[in-house]
């Protein structure tokens, strides 16, 4: 890594940025967030999440720039993901062996219920939305994470087929699937 | 054959299509039956799921953490210094000319020292990221404008009619519902692109933005464009009399959007069943080669009454544009005044006559197509949405056309119609010239004017031609 010096006025010899840098740079502006978020979804315990996304940030610097930077979604994901489940399987926090099966137990009793109670006391957040992120939670793990990915974090299913390692007309099944299975929850809950 | 129940379908509404298979895609979707409302829903869908995950906190890494991160990678350091990016980044369109566009930048970045840089496609996603971030560092430098590739294609025009009569009474209301809650203020459709900020986060752009007029659609405020489907001719008559009179036009009193309308445009007559037509054609700028130009014609349905004027009894017709944020960096309606967009937004357009039509034209200044961060709708430049009740029945409808940027022209390969109304809109810029930064001229609107005289029934269009030579000379003397 090149020595830099902290230097605001104009200089006569520009210094070099580290291509790495500026990549992880642009990839923690873009992706913190959405990362944590998502790993705090597999995990259901925001330390831990926070944890894995540092790790894999870290991990990020020591990429080839010129390998990953076309890619840097898609593998900031998949490696988050993977370590997400590295971490369940070692705290032996998985319920069944099978992956795409997996739905998590949260180490501490973090209901998803809470997140939407968070948001009781403010009105202005729209009651149906707040519907279907319920029902959202209720989809088979399956559906659910890539629907998160989906619309959370904005991959494409290119981005997502790569991250999950399934094709990409198996996500497109899934996204339509679920979202067959949520506009009819919805209308259900809209005639109650 | 497609139907609601193919994933293609879906996937389609979701821009997931390649495009190898895109045309044959809209082959069987123009062959099925109300497949454009179903897809419609599905993008509504989008964006409702999208506003649900926004319920949950924005969780992010502590400061502790990102400090680690910095030290480990001696990122901090990188961003404090006014470095310059390395000689073999390049970014990744080399055909498009925003190649010159940035070494500029990367000297506004050296402190005016004169460094070229050439960067190279290998790290073309981040390099463009870079830019942008490392001018937000800076806050002397003028963000820059990137250029969009055109590409010659056929003009688009897609309609889409969302027509509650035939859904189900269950879906109708989930749909009614969902327009009712989707956006508590000021509109009454959700927004197709996102949820707009509520500030504008890139205070540098901002200020360029608004230095020449134009609207972030990033915020809440400037996401939508609302213009009236009424637009007088005012404008037209008085250009008209200080001509004739041997007097100078100014911009006062002149409002070019109304002198765009002044002319005949030959737009599609709606299809069968439609009540609107909306023409739309995205070309270069002629006068600005790094911006782009919307223009939209709207044709009101003529029923052929024998009565000299029939009114639909349209209760609101609300008609706006939404734009892209993740495409579109800014947008100026051209001739919109401070108190017109207002009026716009408030004014309830009951009257509107048979085979009546409308034209605006946006100046647009392209985003540069950011590869990490994608939308759900990241082909679609804009959309133009009309709410209106059903002159027969009073049924309230929405119809919307999306504006693709596969639809891009260079300015040559656009219609006389629009070419000619850009050189209207040229010779209004040229009026204004002292708010607005223009490369417009008379010599270049009168060239464009000749070449866009189509079959100019009337002569009206060749009676600009001579008022505005008439103009350059009037303002030779001066």
């Amino acid at each position: 890594m090149k020595e830099i010096k902290n230097n605001n006025s104009m200089s006569s010899s520009p210094r070099n940025i580290d291509p790495s840098a500026v990549l992880l740079r642009a990839a923690m502006s873009d992706f913190e967030i959405p990362l944590t978020k998502y790993a705090v979804s597999i995990l259901g315990d925001l330390e831990e999440a926070r944890d894995v996304v540092q790790e894999t940030f870290l991990k990020l610097y020591k990429q080839d720039p010129n390998r990953v930077g076309l890619k840097v979604k898609a593998w900031l994901f998949t490696v988050c993901r993977n370590r997400c489940y590295d971490v369940l399987k070692k705290n032996n926090r998985i319920s069944n062996l099978e992956e795409d099966q997996v739905s998590a137990i949260p180490s501490k009793d973090k209901d998803p219920v809470e997140i939407i109670n968070f948001f009781e006391g403010r009105d202005e957040i729209n009651k149906n939305i707040k519907i279907l992120y319920s029902l959202i939670e209720k989809l088979p793990a399956r559906q659910k994470e890539v629907m998160r990915l989906k619309f959370q974090a904005d991959l494409t299913y290119k981005e997502i087929a790569e991250t999950l390692d399934i094709s990409i007309s198996n996500v497109g099944f899934i996204v339509h699937s679920a979202l067959k299975n949520l506009r009819e929850a919805m209308n259900d809950k809209l005639n109650d | 054959m497609i139907n609601e129940d193919d994933p293609r379908l879906t996937a389609y509404a979701l821009n997931e299509i390649d495009e190898s298979e895109e045309s044959s895609i809209l082959v069987d979707i123009n062959n099925g039956n109300g497949c454009f409302a179903h897809i419609d829903v599905i993008r509504d869908e989008a964006c409702l799921l999208s506003e649900a995950f926004d319920l949950e906190p924005n969780y992010g890494l502590t400061e502790e953490q990102k400090n680690k991160i910095f030290k480990e990678t001696g990122l901090l350091a990188v961003t404090k210094s006014g470095d310059v990016l390395p000689d073999n980044l390049m970014l990744f369109d080399k055909e498009s000319s925003k190649y010159e566009k940035t070494s500029n930048v990367v000297e506004i970045v050296n402190n005016g020292v004169n460094k070229k840089a050439v960067f190279t496609s290998l790290v073309a996603a981040a390099a463009v990221i870079v830019l942008t971030m490392v001018l937000l560092n800076r806050r002397d430098v003028i963000q820059h404008e990137v250029s969009h590739k055109s590409s010659v294609n056929e003009a688009l025009l897609s309609v889409e009619i969302i027509d509650e009569k035939s859904q189900s009474p269950k879906k109708k209301e989930m749909w009614i519902r969902r327009q009712i809650a989707a956006n508590s203020v000021a509109t009454d459709h959700p927004f197709r692109y996102g949820k707009p900020l509520i500030n504008s986060a890139e205070s540098d752009k901002l200020a360029f933005l608004q230095r020449n007029k134009f609207k972030d659609p990033s915020t809440f405020d400037n996401r939508l464009s609302f213009f009236s489907p009424n637009i007088g001719t005012q404008s037209y008559e008085e250009l008209r009399r200080l001509i004739l009179a041997g007097k100078m036009p100014t911009s006062e009193g002149i409002n070019v959007c109304e002198l765009i309308n002044a002319f005949d445009y030959n737009y599609n007559e709606p299809k069968t069943g439609d009540v609107f037509s909306v023409s739309t054609e995205f070309t270069s700028c002629p006068w600005a080669p790094e911006r782009l130009l919307l223009c939209i014609g709207v044709r009101v349905l003529d029923r052929g009454k024998p009565q000299s004027e029939e009114r639909l009894r349209v209760s609101n017709v609300k008609m706006a544009v939404e734009f892209n944020p993740a495409r579109i960096s800014g947008y100026r309606l051209i001739g919109e005044s401070e108190a017109s967009s207002k009026q716009f937004e408030e004014l309830d357009q009951n009257i509107l006559l048979d085979g009546q039509s409308v034209t605006v034209m946006y100046e647009i200044i392209p985003e540069a197509n950011k590869e990490l961060k994608l939308s759900n709708k990241k082909s679609e430049v804009a959309s133009i949405r009309i709410n209106y009740g059903d002159p027969i029945s009073g049924e309230l409808r929405s119809m919307l056309s999306s504006v693709s940027d596969s639809n891009i022209k260079s300015f040559e390969e656009s219609s006389d119609d629009t070419r000619f109304a850009a050189s209207v809109a040229g010779y209004g810029l040229i009026l204004k010239n002292k708010n607005h930064s223009t490369k417009a001229t008379y010599d270049l609107v009168l060239e464009l004017a000749n070449n866009a005289l189509g079959k100019d029934k009337n002569g009206k269009r060749s009676e600009f031609i001579d008022w505005v030579m008439q103009t350059r000379a009037m303002n030779k003397i001066k």
